[in-house]
């Protein structure tokens, strides 16, 4: 196990990179999804009087421009996750040529893609939700301390962890797809 | 030759990387000032140049009224325009909306616009906004019932004529002081700005500073009745207490983004860039080993990212651009009731476009100075 787990860090100073890379893809999710939970108690005004329409109105807006801004991040997310994690396999093709020649069974190769795959998707959702959230609860802090502005802590739920957990595995899978094929078809 | 060992079909990650910063670097930033461009035009009409007066004891001037008395500037020879207005917060066809109550013969002096219609003449006569027309489908002609938030008060008025103003006019009622201030509960001498226009901002300044501080205790003495009657007078307190907050947090929120857009952009760049000089590792130790100084080898990889990232730069911030005019106009979004319009800005151009190269190069350096 320590050996195929050796194989699968191969260079360890390129995965180093493409961890943090796609990371930070991550945590840009992460804070952008921290911030706009701040929005979400925009909900409860507790005024009973026609003062009640305008501040409900007024909060739906800002609610609306929170998540309008969210959108298209979570987009740029998804399609970056995808494209950077295309060319994640890409060091560890001739690791496995040179594994095929030497006689690995298909199940040995299989077993090293899935292992570099899950140590890659699992260090970067841990690595980027973490940074996503620590950033923008200081750039907040920071700021509403600059701007004498009411400090409110962003916040990730369960929801929130899950949602970004499937999302990000999901879409570092599917852009890996293609050259584990690749590399499949080519090794047997 | 070098460019045949080192293609730019080689750096796919880091025009991925710098695409994807740069809309996101644009769209923050286009929002961002579009948004508080709207919040400053939604008092000031976009009037660049004019002096707005409003109290200070509130912490949004469009709740906020302040005594004309104690400003004690009527009939000053020294301005050009001298305009009180009034903000009622109103209801119609039950969408809250503002209600601007001006002197309507300074109108033509105060702004360029198109009028369908005739102006207001009496109390019980407004004028509407072109986009609030088309939102809440108000035609002239048309009698509208029009209930005040502040006071309770409903009244029916007379729609004699639509403004297109290319202002945040354009999504307000428009009436005399008059029909305002009866909405809103106050006196004659209460409004909730002044505007002076003035040839020299200059002269103006000493002036502004002999005048008395607007402080809570000139609330007018209508409004206090009023609410007496109701609730209690801490309302008023609370609602413009639950604004300002609502409006901090998000103007909080908004710079907070750019912020953090920024600082996950360097890094995302600078480790994509990492990425891509990890791979061509080899290409670029043989190149070093055949005698291509380090400075060589970076100029060369630094004219390739300076094209790939203005390129993407220049790409995303026009990408941006239209997706917001699009979502801005497909949603009709707005702040304090006023519609937000996506402008265009040099400087969130430039970041977009250089941040990219600068940071790529940066990460070159490091890489090829350990070669």
């Amino acid at each position: 196990m320590a050996y195929l787990l050796r194989l699968a860090l191969g260079d360890l100073k390129l995965m180093i990179v493409e961890v943090v890379t796609i990371s930070s893809i991550i945590s840009l999710a992460a804070g952008v999804r921290a911030l706009t939970n701040v929005v979400e108690g925009f909900r409860d005004v507790g005024f009973h009087a026609l003062w009640d329409y305008l501040i409900t109105v007024v909060y739906w807006e800002l609610r609306l421009i929170t998540y309008l801004w969210a959108a298209p991040i979570w987009v740029l997310f998804l399609i970056s996750t995808y494209l950077t994690s295309s060319y994640l396999l890409n060091d560890l093709i001739p690791t496995c040529k040179v594994l095929t020649c030497l006689g690995a069974s298909k199940y040995f190769v299989v077993k090293l893609l899935v292992l570099r795959y899950l140590l890659i998707s699992l260090l970067s959702w841990l690595i980027g939700w973490s940074a996503g959230l620590t950033a923008s609860q200081m750039f907040f802090r920071f700021t509403a301390y600059f701007l004498k502005a009411p400090y409110e802590i962003p916040y990730l739920n369960l929801y929130d962890l899950v949602e970004l957990a499937l999302t990000s595995h999901s879409l570092i899978l599917l852009g890996i797809t293609p050259t584990v094929i690749k590399i499949v078809r080519w090794s047997f | 030759m070098r460019s045949k060992l080192i293609p730019l079909s080689k750096f796919k990650i880091v025009v991925v990387i710098n695409l994807v910063t740069s809309i996101a670097i644009s769209t923050t930033g286009i929002y961002v000032l579009s948004v508080t461009a709207s919040i400053s035009r939604s008092i000031s009409l976009g009037l660049d140049g004019d002096v707005l007066l409003y109290s200070s004891a509130s912490k949004v001037p469009h709740t906020g009224l302040i005594n004309v008395k104690a400003v004690n500037l009527t009939g000053d020879d020294e301005f050009l325009v001298l305009s009180p207005e009034v903000l009622t917060p109103v209801i119609v066809h039950g969408n809250p909306l503002f209600l601007r109550g001006l002197n309507l013969t300074l109108l033509d002096r105060l702004l360029n616009y198109s009028l369908v219609g005739r102006l207001p003449r009496s109390g019980d006569e407004v004028l509407v906004g072109v986009r609030l027309s088309n939102r809440l489908n108000i035609s002239v002609g048309e009698v509208i019932n029009v209930n005040a938030i502040p006071t309770g008060n409903e009244v029916a008025v007379l729609v004699t004529g639509l403004i297109i103003s290319n202002t945040p006019l354009d999504d307000e009622l428009v009436s005399n002081l008059q029909l305002s201030r009866r909405l809103r509960g106050v006196g004659d001498d209460y409004v909730t700005v002044i505007r002076l226009r003035v040839n020299n901002s200059h002269s103006i300044t000493k002036r502004l500073e002999e005048l008395p501080p607007l402080k809570r205790p000139s609330a007018p003495y209508v409004v206090v009745n009023k609410f007496l009657i109701n609730r209690s007078l801490g309302d008023v307190e609370l609602v413009d207490e639950a604004i300002s907050r609502g409006i901090n947090i998000s103007s909080t929120l908004l710079w907070v983004s750019i912020l953090l857009v920024l600082s996950i952009s360097v890094l995302s760049i600078y480790f994509g860039m990492r990425w891509t000089l990890n791979t061509l590792e080899d290409v670029l130790k043989v190149l070093r080993s055949i005698g291509l100084s380090r400075f060589r080898l970076a100029s060369m990889l630094i004219y390739r990212v300076m094209l790939v990232g203005m390129l993407s730069g220049a790409t995303g911030y026009a990408i941006s651009y239209l997706l917001l005019n699009e979502v801005f106009n497909a949603l009709s979004v707005s702040i304090l009731l006023h519609r937000v319009e996506p402008i265009n800005d040099l400087t969130v151009l430039l970041t977009s476009t250089t941040l990219p190269p600068a940071v790529s190069s940066i990460s070159i350096y490091f890489s090829v100075k350990d070669m």
